[in-house]
């Protein structure tokens, strides 16, 4: 079974690690952890992206490593669109899952990476996880009122 | 950990299904299996209400045993979850990230190409919940007739080995 692991903020790594860490995969299976590079409006931005992502990486390959020592573990560095170059990477890796973090929309920037999850979630070739963080769920129960809940 | 898994009275619960025994889930799990019926669209008409009476009530009947089909399913695979079963009238958009919320549920389990099968016109029943719902959520991808053919040589074969071996 191929896990295709798409992270781009540290959060992404423990929620995802968690969950990945909690099935029981078949055997012969492989993670893919993967990060989409934005894109860098000079050289010395993308070496800084790169770089970064390279550190994100090897990161979360010591956490999934540490959580999961069954499956193969790799990761790749990918550039462009993020959704784009997820679901890309997700038909011709000929990936089984894709396994995501959905975080808070503090933030802008947090509520595109938000819109990635969701894009995914409508066109992947393959099964999709989406994982809140815990506090998100008891916010958002507790705070949704009835109107809000409307088609 | 509280789970809902969203079943329709199609063969496709049969993927969703599958996607559930086949996790390691923690022993404190709790399992609540949920099909929406939605209402007939004409059912407010005067003429047919006894018509779309007598098919809901039918509708219930065979998502009820579903529903339990399922439930005894799950419970050979996982002997200690907890698993119990809800039936709701009305619109599955609605009703399943609802009931999500209310129960507290962490995650909701459901096909991603499932669709209301009352609805005039096909929607995608999954990626609409996942947008909208407030918690985790798993979009099962339902194999399409091509890959399940595939598989089916596979089987014969194991099928066929087997039975030599006498299992």
């Amino acid at each position: 079974m191929k896990i295709l692991v798409p992270v781009s903020h540290k959060e992404d790594i423990k929620l995802t690690a968690g969950f990945v860490a909690n099935m029981t995969w078949p055997p012969n299976s492989q993670v893919k952890i993967v990060n989409v590079l934005p894109a860098a409006g000079s050289d010395q931005q993308a070496d800084k992206h790169a770089t970064a992502a390279k550190k994100m990486l090897g990161d979360a390959l010591a956490q999934f490593a540490e959580l999961l020592p069954g499956p193969k573990l790799t990761t790749e560095v990918l550039s462009g669109t993020p959704a784009v170059e997820i679901l890309n990477y997700a038909r011709t890796w000929k990936a089984n899952m894709i396994v995501m973090g959905h975080r808070s929309q503090k933030s802008i920037a947090e509520a595109i990476a938000g819109s990635v999850s969701k894009a995914v979630a409508v066109e992947a070739p393959c099964s999709v996880v989406i994982i809140r963080p815990p506090e998100i769920v008891d916010r958002l129960s507790a705070s949704a009122p009835e109107s809000e809940r409307k088609v | 950990m509280k789970v809902i898994v969203a079943i329709d009275q199609t063969s496709n619960r049969n993927e969703v299904l599958h996607a559930v025994l086949c996790r390691h889930w923690p022993k404190d799990v709790s399992i609540k299996l949920l099909t929406v019926i939605e209402p007939f669209p004409w059912a407010d008409l005067e003429k047919m209400q006894k018509i779309a009476s007598d098919l809901l009530e039918s509708a219930k009947v065979r998502a009820e045993e579903a529903l339990l089909e399922a439930r005894s399913r799950i419970e050979r695979a996982h002997p200690y979850a907890s698993v119990h079963v809800e039936l709701k009238v009305g619109d599955p958009r609605v009703e399943i990230v609802d009931c999500a919320a209310q129960w507290g549920a962490d995650r909701i389990v459901i096909g991603a190409h499932g669709t209301s099968p009352n609805r005039l016109l096909p929607c995608r029943l999954g990626p609409t919940i996942a947008r909208r719902a407030t918690c985790s959520i798993e979009l099962v991808r339902l194999k399409d007739t091509d890959e399940m053919a595939a598989e089916v040589p596979a089987r014969r074969q194991k099928v066929e080995v087997e039975g030599a071996l006498g299992i």
